[in-house]
């Protein structure tokens, strides 16, 4: 395996996919001595395990939380990014001007825990853990819906597979904090999928402070709030945004009868983890951690334009199922889930000018 | 394909009873034991026939659990038939039942057909809600009902093909305005107007009603 820095000015990351048990170990223990950063280690970032990946284009919908992550990064790019959260450490609440740009290109897998954590302003949260602690002990009347929920989250990831496994009750108690915390939104199915995406990086006391602050400060209890009456806004919205950006296909949506609400409930609700491959469900939680919630707005444009072209020529059924089988199986690479990340960013650009 | 009726269902019932196993079990006749949570809806879609006429269904599966509602609600206008499903092996699902009939009462129209299905039929050992029970809901609600079970596939085609059969004989008797997409029912393409309600039974109120093909 060939570890040496990219030649392309575009792409700063390697992507090497590791093959065995064996070889992702050795890539850990030589990854962490370039950089002898300080991980989540022991933690499932570590465990973020090269799923089978079915590379024929096959009739089956991805399962969730499958899919290969490039978890190789070049020396530069880890320096420059080691530098920058060194800094950030000591003055949390500062965010490095240089961060965005970085960002765009993906925060390097070995420090994303951390990073996802400064951006969401809970680096090292005593009270909110502390919290988190204290609600564990607590009764829980949604425990029954909780538990049925937990295998049927990233079931195609190693470390939620097992039944009772670490994985699984890292999510249970995450879950079932979560629904004591917030007594208004409670648990609600989608959360585990997130929440499941955050588990990947840092220890459960960490992502759940993550999951607060999205779902708080960020407003993505919002959406789930009054029957979802805010998630409904966010469709007409959206297909207000289609008029105006990918008219064409707003026009064929509606002549072959398609709305929002029939395929971007997940988009919102589990900020796409719950479809996509790993590698761009965490692309996007990258990008929606910096920028914020309009983010969903800016992906599920990207990913619209993305597949114009292939969406124009079906109907009803082909355009219900495009999204359920293909649009997923469309960012197994890396490249293609970084250039929807690049799409994405220009549609933000685009949007500050026109509508601030 | 060309079909000469297009049906649309909805799959309801509370959280993890089956309800996208039995879909799947339908449209892909298969069962996976290992799956996602169905979050908002999905969709599936499959062609049968009926009395030698070629039935497209299109049908959403719905997510179970309570909050969920005000996204299925907007799923029940526009269909014909719903399968409304319990699971066998917990009592509760079945004591929701009456919920769930209220809120497809209200928010469908007044002839969609409601098959009532005890799925899991083949955890008979853990069985909570037996069997006569079902029968006697199905029949104080005037609903249709079967037990099923998604994994090894008993009654699933018969489940989904039924609801269609019955759906077909409303329309034959004249009861569904095959002319209105929010009954969800819909002409197919290439039918001409002239026999795709000719009743084969005979019954006299088939003829004629359809007047424009879509």
């Amino acid at each position: 395996m060939d570890e040496g820095p990219s030649t392309s000015s575009e792409a700063p990351y390697r992507l090497l996919r590791c093959e065995s048990v064996t070889e992702r170990e050795r890539t850990m223990s030589t990854r962490q001595s370039v950089g002898a950063l300080r991980s989540p280690t022991k933690l499932p970032s570590q465990l973020i395990h090269m799923a089978d990946e079915n590379d024929s284009d096959g009739d089956e919908p991805l399962l969730s939380g499958s899919g290969t992550v490039n978890r190789i990064v070049s020396e530069d790019v880890l320096t420059e990014w080691q530098e920058i959260v060194e800094k950030w450490k000591e003055d949390q609440f500062s965010r490095p001007s240089k961060l965005s740009d970085l960002i765009y290109n993906g925060i390097p897998d070995i420090l994303r825990g951390e990073v996802w954590q400064l951006l969401a302003k809970v680096y090292k949260e005593e009270d909110l853990s502390n919290t988190y602690r204290m609600l564990l002990d607590k009764e829980c009347p949604s425990e029954p819906v909780i538990l049925r929920d937990i295998h049927r989250t990233f079931p195609a990831h190693d470390f939620f597979k097992e039944s009772n496994g670490v994985g699984q009750e890292s999510l249970f108690k995450i879950s079932k904090a979560y629904s004591l915390y917030d007594e208004e939104v409670n648990y609600c199915q989608g959360l585990s999928f997130l929440a499941a995406a955050l588990l990947l990086h840092m220890p459960e006391e960490q992502a759940f402070c993550v999951l607060v602050k999205i779902m708080f400060d960020y407003g993505l209890r919002d959406l789930f709030k009054l029957g979802f009456d805010a998630l409904h806004l966010r469709f007409y919205q959206l297909e207000r945004l289609m008029q105006d950006y990918c008219h064409e296909l707003a026009e064929h949506f509606a002549a072959v009868s398609i709305e929002p609400h029939m395929f971007a409930s997940q988009w919102f609700l589990t900020l796409f983890t719950a479809k996509f491959p790993l590698q761009m469900v965490f692309f996007i939680v990258d990008l929606f951690l910096a920028e914020g919630v309009n983010t969903i707005f800016h992906i599920s444009l990207a990913l619209l334009q993305d597949s114009k072209k292939e969406l124009l020529q079906l109907d009803f059924e082909g355009v219900l199922k495009y999204f359920r089988v293909a649009l997923p199986r469309r960012y197994r690479t890396e490249s293609n889930a970084k250039d929807l990340i690049h799409n994405a960013v220009k549609l933000k650009v685009l949007f500050f000018f026109i509508y601030i | 394909m060309s079909y000469a009726y297009l049906f649309k269902y909805i799959i309801i019932g509370d959280t993890g009873v089956g309800k996208s196993c039995l879909l799947l079990q339908f449209t892909d006749k298969r069962f996976q034991p290992v799956h996602d949570l169905t979050i908002g809806v999905e969709f599936g879609a499959r062609m049968i026939t009926i009395d030698g006429k070629q039935i497209k269904l299109q049908i959403w599966d719905t997510a179970g659990q309570e909050s969920f509602r005000s996204i299925t609600r907007s799923y029940y206008r526009g269909a014909a038939g719903a399968l409304l499903v319990y699971d066998i092996t917990r009592r509760d699902t079945f004591n929701h039942l009456t919920s769930w009939l209220e809120d497809a009462r209200q928010h469908s129209n007044s002839n969609m057909v409601i098959m009532l299905i005890g799925n899991k039929s083949d955890l008979e050992a853990r069985r909570e809600v037996k069997k006569e029970e079902g029968e006697a809901f199905a029949r104080e609600h005037g609903l249709v009902f079967m037990e099923t079970s998604a994994k090894t596939a008993a009654n699933v085609e018969e489940a989904f093909i039924d609801t269609a059969k019955e759906i077909y004989r409303k329309i034959q008797e004249g009861v569904f305005d095959i002319n209105n997409e929010a009954n969800g029912i819909k002409l197919g393409p290439q039918h001409s107007p002239n026999s795709p309600t000719s009743p084969s039974s005979g019954n006299p109120l088939g003829g004629g009603r359809a007047g424009n093909c879509c």
